[in-house]
């Protein structure tokens, strides 16, 4: 009896860790936010007093969260039809759209930001040169500092993100559905208005919000393109990165709390849709895959649309980088500048890149970890040990990314200092790599929790009733099952923890540079050449990085059926799970219990 | 000695808007060797006492014992979890593992369950179930490439593998076609009755319990209604709910007028008839009561003897043709009463015609309130209606 | 040992003669307080300076002066990031009794440092026989002077007759929209000193009202910026090595340069005591100098040849002391922060 408890005692045990380390991160924002700046262990309302007497928070709450509802518009223009391109079209190149989709997540933010500022900016933009249409002839052609141009840039980075987690819902619904209105003489089209997307609602508006809370957060493209006013992640940046005395951590976790509250409204609505999105997954399991549908005529339509996403969110970044690295100091393309392209960054950034690109394949592999071994635990205790007090739990997980990523490594790092004479974690790259895998906690339960609730329960019970202990249970039959959502879940952590700038620069007490930071010190220094070279050999070896992981596990194609028909031990185990819902699935209709 | 004992056994889910009361005090003794059967109309909690004997449900109040030893007391919380109880359970969902070919199903919870048996005698035993079942030839198959019967067969095979001192069945048959149904009843029941097996079995197919149960406990609403073997529970009703659950019965109402504790006399729209006092509790005279006849039982004109009593007359309202037989709505005193007969009659709509009641075959039940009759009506004649189509 | 001393001591002049380093104090005429710190500091073997984002070229150039400077092979980290969060990090640390992994703090702000307690009084003057105007209060050693309010021109879009003279030239409704600043109030404490607060406040809120310049969240942005020609001026940083490398910059002649020292501070729980002291003492001396020069464009205005050398000649240098800044810096950082916000 004890020894059992022992053994999924680790289960809780990781998933109470994980959500600790939530907690660290959302209560350490609001402690902060109370924090007096002159006399420690003090608490005081002066910093929400402070923040409220901004004569601009209104405009700039108001600018965040318009900011927010642009980028989930951006972002879900193009992630909705990728995804249902990807699932239920034939869409001929599926492999390479992902491919794609797949290399976006290695793009650092910050080119894409550079690329479109060179090109749109009202007093220089190339384009707007080119049409002889600048601020000072008139009246520019485009005008990238805008709120519009932001929203639209980070939607468009989100757009992976978006198709991975949408994927899911998208592929299990039940084709009968569909079918059932078609034969009742619903025509094509009406059936997709009045039918599909009804049943995908839930979960569409859940991605929508989720990518909401992080269009709040980014901080990349407000930065380094800027619009008139401010938001708040200027602010609590500009409260954090003060350059004469203290930080002013109480101000900024003022204005974190003030972030909070948008994004808490956010996340009620999730929670709200989450709800429903169960109940319409009982009725709308995965009965059967459909087929695909022909697009016919309509395939010139999705290669237009996917062009242009590529074109924008790839194309462009990805030709800045190589230019940026074959000139010796940032400029825009002109003939002259010809004259001066060489090699030399991509030689001297081969030079350099070994040691952080081996502490970013460790922050990468620490952060894989912890977020997956966490995240498991979590979606385990929350979906599987029929725990009632565990639920509300996953919407504490889900208000994790609403701290921004400074306050977060700000937050660790003081755990850091506290804990180290228990557990010697400050000043490593292991604290940097729990930090990261924390931060992706929310993206990894949302995606597990949802593959998780496909699995029946009866497959775990048959196991406890033969006599298999929890603990083996977990881990001979719940976690072969789960090993698609851990694949996708692992593939984005460990893309946006190879990626992420914010948490190692903040974090980074000694020798651990990584990829992220040796770009930024390059850049800052004047090196932006080799800093684009590093960069592009950055994106080189992690889209190689993804494509041998999907191809080790065989997980090719996206769509149930294709997956099935592979050879790869994760295909045929993504076949088995649809497979195995079947009846699980006729049964609650039938029955209705 | 029992091989399972349950004590005022009690289950409260706490929902939203209420509490589910799923079993109100069930008093249960388990035989060795006992094929035992619970059946109920979905919601009787027949399921929840399954699971609460698996340990996969932790009932609110009393105790479950298996030979003897407390499993579950819910006085002073203890609790034995499913993987340490001597039990194998047969899901309705099959619940096979499909990460795992046949063989591994059935050998994974031997090596590492409970038994944590070695490599050799894992062997023999997979091999020896697997054999038993007919399933050798599929042992490296993976589970999802099994039709549904074989895969029925790979959770038998996985349960009987681990021997246990009781074998729970959650709707085994239900996901399969009817005739695979039908012919699987029987080989199951005899399997177990070779193994001497202590089966309990939950199904809501009363054609199913009654042919391969040795006793029946029927359920409704958290509470065993009627316990008994399959005979007593057919043609001995003791209550209402039974009498209309199971198969198809004419329940007429009636009023108690006397009796010797096994006959009574009841007066009812067709007179005072006499009948079999099948229901537990004794009534006082002028008590309401139920009177039932199953439409097999009732005889008609040709086949009545001389002297009998119970008699009731009536015009042919209707006849339909079932498959295996007819069925006459005769209406008598106002009551439509429902006739079955084996053989195409000359019975025709209108025809005037007489009814025996067989005094050994009609019972007298108490009534039950607030039943639920449209779950209830239709039982067996629905069941023959599709065995036939 | 003393071999291997000797030796050093002629690889370095050799590679002083080689390399065109100019006549210093080598491992030979070093003064015998500082000599003496060598072999400890060798023992040490490593440390780390924190404050200057460096590339791993400059890392290694700074290794390599330092190492022939004194002929030791000592590991120098130097590393970079932001010095306000680092600051409270090492205090808490301290307190704590964590390890902060830190040597040395290289910053032109150490005031919260200081009030935090959590460096170490060291006399760099007296125990070097350095000019006691290299000192920063009681601890640190002034390596650098800097200039935050310094104006940085697009060559090609400014032409030489519209090129500022004085800070208020770029008032000049000609720059409107075509100017860049950071957000940081930092360059505007600075100004305050030279010209009065109000007059501060007044000039950037011109800048942000009339001009409408282009606030940008981090420094190295405002310079390649206007390297690229996105905006005509730039405002607060300087492009000393994009201009070596033939960007079309400049920095235009102001009448008057505001400088406030960058130094360098002894970290409390210092595993490497002796390597910080002679940090110090090789940062200050000709060749430290040249090295952080060629590294990142940073000297003091008094070492000859420099880019602030030359560039200060003939000007009006406003040199705000040590006392000025630790008194008045956090409330017009307030202030100043007040005005960008309101923009």
């Amino acid at each position: 009896m004890r020894a059992r408890l022992l053994g999924i005692g680790w289960v809780y045990l990781l998933a109470i860790s994980g959500l600790a380390l939530v907690c660290v991160t959302v209560f350490g924002n609001i402690l902060t936010s109370f924090a007096d700046q002159d006399v420690d262990g003090q608490y005081t309302f002066a910093n929400y007093v402070e923040l409220l007497t901004q004569k601009h928070l209104y405009s700039v709450t108001g600018r965040t969260a318009l900011l927010g509802v642009g980028t989930v518009f951006w972002m879900f223009v193009f992630a909705f039809p990728f995804t249902w391109l990807l699932a239920r079209t034939d869409f001929r190149y599926r492999t390479g759209l992902f491919t794609l989709l797949t290399a976006k997540l290695a793009i650092p933010g910050f080119i894409t930001a550079m690329s479109y500022v060179w090109l749109f900016n009202p007093t220089s933009g190339l384009v707007n040169t080119l049409f002889g249409m600048t601020k000072f002839t008139g009246g520019a052609l485009f005008d990238v500092y805008q709120v519009s141009w932001i929203c639209f840039l980070q939607g468009i980075v989100l757009v992976p993100g978006g198709v991975f987690m949408m994927l899911p819902a998208f592929r299990n619904l039940d084709a009968s559905l569909e079918e059932a209105a078609w034969v009742s003489g619903v025509s094509k089209y009406y059936t997709v208005f009045r039918i599909v997307l009804p049943l995908l609602g839930p979960s569409m508006v859940a991605v929508c919000i989720f990518y909401f809370v992080l269009g709040v957060e980014m901080f990349d493209f407000v930065a380094i393109i800027g619009m008139p006013g401010d938001v708040l992640v200027l602010w609590i940046y500009d409260a954090i990165a003060e350059t004469d005395g203290p930080p002013n951590l109480g101000f900024a976790g003022a204005a974190g709390v003030v972030l909070f509250v948008i994004c808490g409204v956010a996340i009620l609505f999730y929670a709200r849709f989450l709800k429903q999105a169960r109940k319409y997954a009982v009725v709308g399991g995965k009965v059967r895959a459909s087929a695909p549908q022909p697009l016919g005529r309509w395939r010139w339509a999705a290669y237009f649309w996917v062009g242009v996403w590529v074109m924008v969110s790839i194309g462009i970044p990805v030709v800045t980088i190589v230019w940026v690295a074959l000139v010796p100091y940032f400029q825009p393309p002109s003939i002259a500048a010809l004259d001066t392209i060489n090699l030399d960054s991509f030689r001297d950034a081969l030079a350099w890149i070994g040691e952080p690109l081996r502490h970013t394949l460790i922050l990468m592999a620490g952060s894989i970890v912890v977020a997956a071994s966490l995240a498991t635990s979590v979606t385990w205790v929350v979906t599987r040990s029929r725990n009632g007090t565990a639920r509300w739990a996953d919407n504490i997980v889900f208000l994790a990314p609403a701290v921004p990523t400074i306050v977060t490594g700000v937050a660790f790092q003081f755990i850091g200092i506290e804990m180290y004479h228990w557990i010697p974690l400050f000043g490593t790259i292991w604290l940097v790599a729990i930090a990261m895998g924390t931060r992706m906690l929310a993206y990894c339960t949302r995606t597990m929790n949802a593959a998780s609730l496909q699995i029946h329960f009866e497959l775990d019970e048959a196991a406890y009733v033969s006599g298999v202990s929890m603990l083996e249970t977990f881990r001979r039959i719940f976690l072969p099952l789960m090993a698609p959502a851990i694949f996708y879940s692992a593939l984005m952590v460990g893309m946006l923890a190879a990626r992420d700038l914010t948490l190692p620069l903040v974090m980074n007490t000694g020798n651990s540079e990584v990829v992220a930071t040796l770009i930024f010190n390059l850049q800052t220094n004047g090196e932006q050449n080799a800093a684009a070279a590093v960069a592009f050999y950055m994106i080189f070896v992690l889209s190689i990085l993804a494509l041998v992981a999907r191809r080790m596990t065989g997980m090719q194609e996206i769509r149930g059926h294709d997956v099935a028909r592979r050879n790869g031990l994760l295909s045929r185990l993504s076949g088995w799970v649809a497979e195995l819902a079947r009846p699980a699935r006729k049964r609650r209709l039938e029955y209705g219990s | 000695m029992a091989v399972l004992q349950t004590r005022r056994l009690e289950a409260k889910f706490p929902l939203r808007d209420g509490v589910v009361h799923a079993l109100r005090g069930i008093d249960l003794d388990i035989a060795t060797g006992e094929f035992f059967v619970l059946l109920g109309p979905s919601g009787c909690g027949k399921t929840t006492m399954l699971r609460s004997i698996a340990g996969l449900e932790r009932p609110t109040a009393g105790d479950i014992r298996i030979d003897g030893h407390p499993i579950f007391d819910a006085e002073n919380g203890f609790f034995v979890p499913p993987d340490q109880r001597p039990i194998a359970m047969v899901f309705q969902s099959y619940a096979i593992w499909p990460h795992m070919d046949v063989f591994e199903n059935i050998a994974f919870p031997l090596r590492r369950g409970r038994l944590k048996m070695d490599k050799d005698a894992v062997q023999d035993r997979v091999s020896e179930v697997l054999e038993m079942l007919g399933l050798d030839a599929l042992a490296a198959r993976p589970v999802i490439t099994l039709s549904g019967g074989q895969q029925q067969r790979v959770a038998l095979a996985r349960a009987l593998a681990l021997q246990p001192r009781i074998l729970l069945m959650d709707e085994p048959l239900s996901n399969l076609d009817f005739k695979l149904q039908v012919r699987l009843r029987a080989q199951m029941r005899d399997l177990m009755h070779r193994l001497n097996l202590t089966t309990i079995h939950v199904t809501h197919n009363q054609a199913e319990a009654l042919e391969t149960g040795d006793r029946i406990a029927v359920m409704s609403e958290g509470r065993i209604v009627q316990i008994g073997d399959p005979q007593a529970v057919y043609h001995r009703p003791e209550n209402e709910f039974v009498a209309r659950f199971i198969g198809d019965m004419n329940i007429f109402p009636a009023v108690y007028q006397g009796g010797n504790g096994d006959t009574a006399r009841v007066e009812t729209a067709f007179g005072q008839l006499d009948a079999q006092l099948t229901s537990r509790e004794g009534f006082a005279a002028g008590a309401t009561c139920m009177l039932g006849i199953r439409p097999e039982d009732i005889e008609i004109d040709g086949d009545i003897p001389a002297e009998a009593a119970n008699l009731v007359t009536g015009t042919v309202a209707s006849s339909s043709y079932v498959g295996e037989g007819y069925v006459h709505t005769v209406e008598s005193c106002g009551q439509p009463v429902r006739v079955r007969r084996h053989h195409r009659e000359a019975i025709n709509r209108g025809d005037s015609i007489r009814l025996h009641f067989p005094p050994a075959e009609t019972v007298v039940v108490a009534p039950s309130d607030g039943l639920d009759m449209e779950g209830l009506e239709g039982g067996l004649a629905g069941e023959e209606a599709a065995r036939a189509s | 040992m003393k071999q291997i001393l000797t030796t050093w001591v002629g690889l370095l002049a050799v590679a002083a003669v080689l390399f065109g380093v100019p006549a210093m104090a080598t491992g030979a005429d070093l003064p015998d307080a500082v000599k003496k710190l060598v072999k400890p500091a060798q023992a040490e073997g490593e440390a780390t300076v924190f404050g200057v984002t460096m590339n791993p070229r400059q890392v290694a150039m700074m290794n390599e002066s330092f190492n022939s400077f004194y002929g030791t092979k000592i590991k120098l980290n130097q590393i970079g990031g932001r010095h306000t969060r680092k600051r409270v990090e090492v205090i808490r640390a301290l307190e704590k009794s964590v390890p902060t992994g830190l040597d040395l703090f290289w910053t032109t702000s150490p005031r919260a440092l200081i009030e935090g307690n959590a460096l170490i009084k060291f006399d760099w003057a007296s125990e070097f026989g350095l000019p006691e105007k290299l000192m920063e209060g009681e601890y640190g050693v002034k390596t650098s002077d800097s200039y935050l309010t310094m104006v940085t021109i697009n060559t090609n879009l400014v032409k030489p007759a519209d090129e500022p003279k004085t800070y208020d030239d770029l008032l000049d409704p000609k720059w409107k929209g075509r100017i860049a600043i950071p957000r940081s109030p930092s360059p505007w404490n600075y100004f305050a000193f030279a010209f009065g607060e109000e007059k501060a406040k007044k000039f950037l809120e011109t800048l942000l009202r009339k001009q409408e310049v282009k606030t940008l969240a981090r420094y190295p942005d405002v310079r390649s910026r206007v390297i690229g020609g996105e905006f005509a001026i730039g405002f607060g940083t300087d492009a000393w090595a994009e201009i070596a490398k033939g960007a079309p910059v400049k920095h235009p002649d102001i009448d008057t340069v505001i400088l406030a020292a960058r130094g360098a501070y002894i970290i409390k729980d210092t595993k490497a005591p002796n390597i910080a002291k002679l940090w110090g003492y090789w940062v200050v001396s000709p060749a430290g100098q040249k090295t952080i020069h060629d590294v990142r464009g940073y000297s003091l205005v008094t070492s000859k040849g420099t880019y602030m050398y030359n560039y200060v000649q003939g000007k009006k240098v406003l040199d705000i002391p040590f006392d000025w800044r630790m008194k008045n810096e956090a409330r017009l950082t307030k202030v100043f922060r007040a005005v960008l916000r309101e923009k």
